[in-house]
């Protein structure tokens, strides 16, 4: 009798419905806005399209802080929904409010047709819940996939120009020569441990710290995941799908990809691998000093800002990557805390970028910043700040965020590591301070400067979108056409003409104005950082 | 409202009205950002007053309150807060800046009228009010050296203010530079007594300090030092004082506000605020005082001297300054700050009575020049006579009851400090001689052409401006004075201030009178209710009226040398003759100025041509900046050269990487 | 022991299956050729073994629309859909109502899908 009602109650596996709900909006959200996105009428295309879909954001963020604390496994304990996950969905969420924003008029989102581009934003964020919360080798990789997909395909929406495709075939291939490595070494783990929980895992890491094939799948695996959030020598796919996918894009994938790999990588090798954190954590140390190297020196010289963030956003993760071998809750708090100060610091930025290829036509180059300093206070200081912050340069963020992962460094033996973060970030200043030089201290080129035949990336003025929209009327029609023959011949405008793009600026001044606050008094950031660094509670 | 909320406003009242003058300099009419400045200085005032009658509401042991704004950096360990301490001392200091403030931001709407600058003034005034409330009010050691640091810039801001008149930015950077010196050993101090205490707060690490610290101990006393490096660079005393009597190229007011009445007096008060700290560490204490001794005797036989009208009472400063150093470092504490109140007034009211003559001479500051304005500018005389007596101590003024106080209570320490009391009086005599020489040349015997034409109404203005440091040609546009000059008698915003201060000058003694009131000394006890010392030393009535009454006479009878020498409209010149070797050792300073630049500066640049020629061409320009450049460029191209755009190589980079990774993982297993 | 006939017995459905499947076959394939019509020439499209679908043996620069690689991938994910809805419906009653919600999300989901392709026009074959 009890056998059968235990069999009664195990007929479904227990999920906690309130706890999934942050996952559920997405998918529902998703959907909607991939139908919405069907309609007829441009103005829905256009603007409730990425209405509804901040407000699926919202709404998610808005559960997240719901379950705040619940701390619990869900779906048969495949998944863990804790203040770890619920404060990375928050990074995440503010990534994709700001990558929406950032896209509202871009000719991307306008080429891939709204549903699909915000669609896939939505899935893509839904993708890196999963990874963050995953629980099970299983749902990690469907994360990991879930993730990557949609991402994919963003980086080509900018369909009509060749690097949009370039880099999301580059990204497609790279990516999936990095998923079929952390595969094969999810199976390795399987193998090894006999179950694919990473209860199971955790069960055997300490007696298997020293098997082969357990050792070999942790190598596979932290390859894979050290791909994503582009550590060196995994890093080399970033600058070029960096600079060739759509500025809103590479906002989005620089701060929200970035996240959901640190998050995986702090849930698995400090979850269940802690037992074996001596074998992992001095190769995890070295990719550290190997990346923040390569980051640093390779963003010197690039006239491509968006190169140049690329190779930037390598070298934080080398810093980022200290929070993490300390293996103590300070230090996932460090990581969690600099991982969210990140996102405000490079939204800054890629704001100011996406502002100033639609005014210059100069697309990402150094050069469209010239003369910012005079004319442009509300990009100029964005620009100066998120430079100052990403160089970890006091009352911004950025300087707590250092000052966090070094300290955690220094107070579990990686003093060592401190000082490699500390010359990196000497070296960072070479190529962060050229960029508060170009928009301070250039003159805007005069007009008839001839340039090179660097293609307009996003709408040269607001007539050019309108055009761009009333093509876009037939669903599935060629969009982008009419923009090419627009713009193929593109008028080059140097100084630009301001076009209105308040969102635009709104994102770069926000963020900025974050950095500051943040930089100021962190303290309510770091109570939530620190929150989530409780919810590993096997550490110290 | 509450205290602590009179407290903030107090502190933001000013830093508001700096904001504000400075974002609307375009759209508004100067007059009214002169207007705007010295109302915000006034509410301030109103403020500090509320706050003081608050605080008196409150219990006896409840008047020490710490308001905490937000935690900065407590995650790293260390509590830097934004908070401000509330006591008596500070509420006394917030009086004394706000109200001295207040007037002399109405005496500036007056006399910096015409100047181009005008706006800017009040805006870096009013900055300045700010920095020091911060200064006073901060409850650790982060803010404190935050407000220090603010004062010093703001310091410099105002002596510079005439910025293209080469003297004024020349004294500019020695002030500022001799503060940073002083910076940076507050900055040490505070990091020795944070090693100790393992707290930036500061009623928290005085509660540790005697855990922390045996007394006497090397590192207490070695921090207590250091700190007060930074209150002797501030407070100008000796050997980090030769920047103040530069600083009076700034102009009169600011020479009033900062370099006479609260800037200059920032050393007493943390030494005050630090008592626990010094009373911890005698020897420390004892530097202090043996340099403020040192101090008022070096800066008096210098004002014995000097023929700059402005640096006179500059070197009377540095020396009333030095009583007070030496009053709170020897743990005369009430009598100290007693004495930081009533120097304020009246060397505030001296300074700008100064200000006044110096604008009938058209700008000219020399006193060899002056002769003869008693007639024709009597309100000035009156207000400068006021300050005189009350700086000579002579009864019933002011200065009369607190300077006289202090060597009464240093009598009654014994000792060592007896006989500082003794060479406290010989400044007092010198004291009474310099300052009524000055006033005695300025103002009586033959009318000088100047006073001339302001007896036959005209105010005098030079035909062409220039310099009078060095007599260079200037115009007046912004960076120079304005062409309009401004005195007292003609201008209601300077006569209404001078005569606020007067009063007060003559009646500020009155709250601390022997046997018969000891207010202050009641209402610092709170502040003081850890120090022993502060209730021990105690002479007997008696004992201090013994001590006025000796410093009465000895004021009369400065007075009556000077009245001897200088006053009967005879000259010095014989007078001089007989004391020459003397007399040319006090006009060049006691050759501080040389002796630093002999010891400091000369070796300083030989060092930094050494460095720059040698050192840096060749090890740090050659050897670390070439090399390890040269060392990232050449890892920068490389970088750059694996990153060929092409997926194939990419791919082969990822496979090195995983076998790299794999064969690292199946070595370590 | 076996015996033969229960080998039989079990395998007949499969036997069944085998002998009708090739009868079947061998008959229409026959029946074409008896009664289908004639054509006066020989055409190249149905001497083809398959005679839709891809060519068996092309040249290296043929080329054809990317319309077939769309419709069979969607003709596929759907198609594949009806595999996952089998074994539930198999065993609903062991599984409950659970499932029953399960598989109705599942097929919401694809739902969507259909919507979304069948809009946009990637069923049209152009």
């Amino acid at each position: 009798m009890t056998g059968l009602l235990a069999q009664a109650t195990t007929k479904g596996p227990p999920i906690n419905w309130e706890a999934l709900s942050p996952f559920i909006a997405l998918v529902a959200g998703g959907c909607i806005v991939l139908l919405v996105g069907l309609a007829r009428s441009a103005f829905i295309r256009r603007q409730v399209v990425p209405v509804l879909t901040l407000l699926t954001l919202g709404a998610t963020a808005g559960l997240g802080v719901w379950q705040w604390d619940i701390n619990e496994g869900i779906v048969a304990n495949a998944m863990v929904v804790d203040n770890l996950t619920l404060a990375l969905t928050m990074i995440f969420v503010a990534g994709g409010i700001a990558a929406v924003f950032l896209s509202w008029r871009s000719i991307a989102s306008a080429e891939a047709g709204e549903g699909e581009y915000y669609a896939l934003m939505l899935m893509s964020i839904l993708g890196m819940l999963v990874l963050v919360a995953a629980n099970d080798l299983v749902v990690l990789f469907i994360g990991f996939e879930l993730l990557s997909i949609p991402l994919y395909v963003l980086c080509a929406t900018h369909m009509r120009r060749e690097q949009s495709l370039e880099s999301g075939l580059k990204y497609l291939i790279i990516g999936s020569v990095g998923s079929a490595t952390l595969l094969y070494g999810l199976a390795m783990l399987y193998g090894a441990a006999g179950g694919t929980n990473y209860g199971d895992i955790a069960a055997v890491a300490a007696e298997m710290a020293d098997d082969t094939l357990f050792m070999v799948g942790i190598g596979l695996v932290l390859a894979g995941l050290a791909f994503k959030a582009s550590v060196a020598p995994f890093h080399q796919w970033t600058p070029d799908v960096y600079e060739g996918a759509p500025t809103p894009v590479t906002g989005f994938m620089a701060v929200a990809t970035k996240a959901a790999a640190f998050g995986v990588i702090i849930r698995l090798f400090v979850g269940p691998l802690i037992d074996a954190t001596t074998t992992w954590a001095p190769a995890f140390a070295t990719l550290a000093v190997i990346t923040i190297i390569v980051g640093n020196v390779g963003a010197l010289g690039q006239s491509s800002l968006k190169r140049m963030l690329a190779y930037s956003s390598v070298a934080q993760a080398g810093y980022m990557i200290a929070g993490v071998v300390v293996t103590t809750q300070l230090g996932i708090a460090a990581t969690v805390f600099y991982l969210a100060i990140y996102v405000v610091m490079n939204l800054a930025a890629f704001a100011v970028i996406t502002a100033r290829e639609r005014e210059t036509g100069l697309g990402d180059d150094i050069s469209s910043l010239y003369g910012l300093g005079r004319d442009r206070p509300f990009l100029a200081w964005p620009m100066t700040i998120a430079m100052l912050a990403l160089a970890g340069f006091p009352v911004t963020a950025g300087f707590f965020g250092k000052i966090y992962l070094i300290n955690a460094a220094v107070n579990n033996g990686y003093g060592w590591l401190g000082v490699v973060i500390v010359v990196g970030s000497a070296i960072s200043l070479a190529y962060y301070l050229r960029v508060v030089a170009a928009v301070w201290m250039r003159e805007a080129p005069a007009a008839s400067t001839s340039l090179s035949a660097v293609p307009i990336m996003a709408g040269g003025s607001p007539e050019g979108d309108e055009a761009a929209y009333a093509a876009g009327r037939e669903p599935g029609a060629d969009v982008g056409r009419v923009v090419s023959e627009d713009f193929g011949e593109p008028s080059i405008i140097t100084s630009g003409p301001r076009i209105s793009q308040p969102e635009v600026i709104f994102v770069a001044v926000f963020c900025a104005l974050v950095t500051i606050a943040f930089g100021v008094y962190p303290e309510p950031l770091m109570d939530v950082a620190r929150d989530a660094g409780e919810a590993l509670q096997s550490l110290r | 409202m509450s205290v602590t909320t009179l407290g903030w406003l107090v502190l933001l009242t000013p830093l508001a009205g700096s904001v504000l003058i400075g974002l609307t300099f375009k759209a508004l009419p100067q007059r009214v950002h002169g207007a705007l400045g010295t109302a915000a200085i006034g509410l301030a005032f109103v403020f500090a007053v509320l706050m003081f009658f608050g605080l008196q509401d409150r219990g006896e042991e409840e008047r020490q309150l710490v308001s905490v704004a937000w935690d900065y950096a407590n995650t790293v360990g260390v509590d830097a807060q934004l908070a401000i301490l509330i006591d008596p001392l500070s509420v006394l200091m917030c009086l004394v800046v706000t109200g001295v403030s207040t007037l002399i931001h109405l005496y500036s709407f007056s006399y910096m009228g015409g100047d181009r600058g005008y706006t800017r003034f009040f805006a870096y005034l009013n900055f300045f009010v700010f920095s020091m409330l911060l200064l006073v009010l901060a409850a650790n050691f982060f803010l404190l050296i935050v407000g220090w640091a603010f004062v010093g810039a703001a310091s410099y801001m105002l002596i510079s203010f005439w910025y293209r008149r080469t003297t004024a930015t020349a004294a500019g950077i020695k002030a500022f530079v001799i503060n940073v010196a002083g910076d940076v050993g507050l900055v040490l101090g505070a990091y020795f007594i944070f090693q100790g205490t393992n707290s930036l707060d500061f009623l928290t690490s005085f509660e540790r300090v005697g855990e922390a610290f045996t007394e006497n101990q090397t590192e207490l006393v070695a921090g207590c030092i250091l700190l007060l490096v930074g209150a002797f660079a501030k407070s100008a005393q000796v050997p980090f004082h030769t920047w103040l009597p530069d600083a009076m190229e700034g102009p009169t007011p600011v020479s009033s506000l900062i370099h006479a009445a609260t800037m200059v007096t920032a050393g007493v008060y943390l030494i005050a605020r630090l008592h626990p700290l010094f009373e911890h560490a005698p020897d420390a204490a004892m530097v202090g005082s043996i340099i403020g001794c040192a101090t008022l005797l070096i800066a008096a036989t210098i004002g014995l001297v000097v023929t700059d009208l402005k640096r006179v009472i500059a070197y009377s400063t540095m020396s009333q300054i030095g009583y007070m150093i030496m009053a709170v470092s020897s743990a005369v504490y009430a009598a100290g700050m007693f004495h930081l109140m009533t120097h304020a007034f009246f060397k505030a009211l001296l300074f700008m009575a100064a200000g006044s003559v110096i604008s009938a001479m058209g700008g000219n500051q020399d006193l060899d020049r002056m002769s003869g304005f008693r007639k024709v500018m009597p309100f000035t005389f009156a207000c400068m006579v006021i300050g005189g007596l009350a700086l000579s101590g002579i009864p019933p003024f002011s200065g009369f009851f607190s300077k006289d106080e202090i060597l009464a209570y240093m009598i009654d320490r014994g000792g060592v400090y007896l006989v500082m009391a003794i060479l406290g009086y010989v400044g007092a005599l010198m004291t009474a001689f310099y300052t009524f020489r000055m006033i005695f040349r300025a103002f009586f015997g033959k009318m000088s052409p100047e006073a001339e034409e302001l007896s036959h109404g005209h105010l005098y203005h030079a035909p062409e401006p220039t310099n009078p440091a060095n007599g260079e040609v200037e115009d007046t546009e912004v960076g120079f004075p304005g062409p309009e000059h401004h005195i007292a008698e003609r201008a209601g915003g300077m006569k209404i201030a001078m005569g606020g201060l007067a009063v007060l000058a003559i009646v500020g003694g009155f709250v601390q009178i022997p046997g018969v009131t000891s207010a202050l000394h009641d209402f610092l006890h709170p502040t003081f209710h850890d120090s022993e010392l502060f209730e021990e030393i105690h002479p007997s009535h008696t004992a201090e009226w013994i001590g006025l009454a000796i410093g009465a006479l000895i004021g009369a009878a400065g007075i009556f040398a000077a009245w001897t020498i200088y006053g009967k409209g005879g000259n010095a010149a014989s007078f001089q003759a007989r004391l020459k070797p003397v007399h040319t050792f006090f006009v060049n300073k006691w050759f501080f100025d040389e002796a630093i630049d002999f010891l400091i500066v000369r070796p300083a640049a030989w060092m930094g041509r050494f460095a720059n020629s040698t050192f840096e061409r060749l090890f740090v320009n050659g050897a670390l900046v070439g090399g390890s450049s040269g060392a990232i460029r050449a890892l920068s191209a490389a970088v750059r050269s694996i990153q060929s755009g092409y997926l194939r190589y990419y791919a082969a980079l990822l496979l090195i990487g995983f076998s790299g990774l794999g064969a690292y993982f199946l070595i370590s297993a | 022991m076996l015996q033969i006939q229960d080998v039989i017995r079990a395998y007949l459905p499969a036997i069944v299956f085998v002998v009708l499947g090739i009868g079947l076959g061998a008959v229409f394939a026959s029946l074409n050729s008896v009664l289908g019509p004639k054509p006066k020439h020989a055409r190249r499209a149905t001497a083809e073994p398959y005679e839709s679908g891809l060519p068996s043996e092309v040249k290296k620069t043929m080329r054809f629309g990317i319309s077939f690689y769309l419709v069979a991938m969607l003709f596929i994910l759907f198609d594949i859909e009806t595999i996952f809805l089998f074994p539930v419906a198999m065993q609903l009653k062991a599984f409950g109502t659970f499932a029953l919600i399960e598989i109705s999300v599942f097929i919401v989901l694809l739902f969507v899908a259909f919507i979304y392709v069948w809009r946009r026009g990637a069923l049209e074959w152009k």
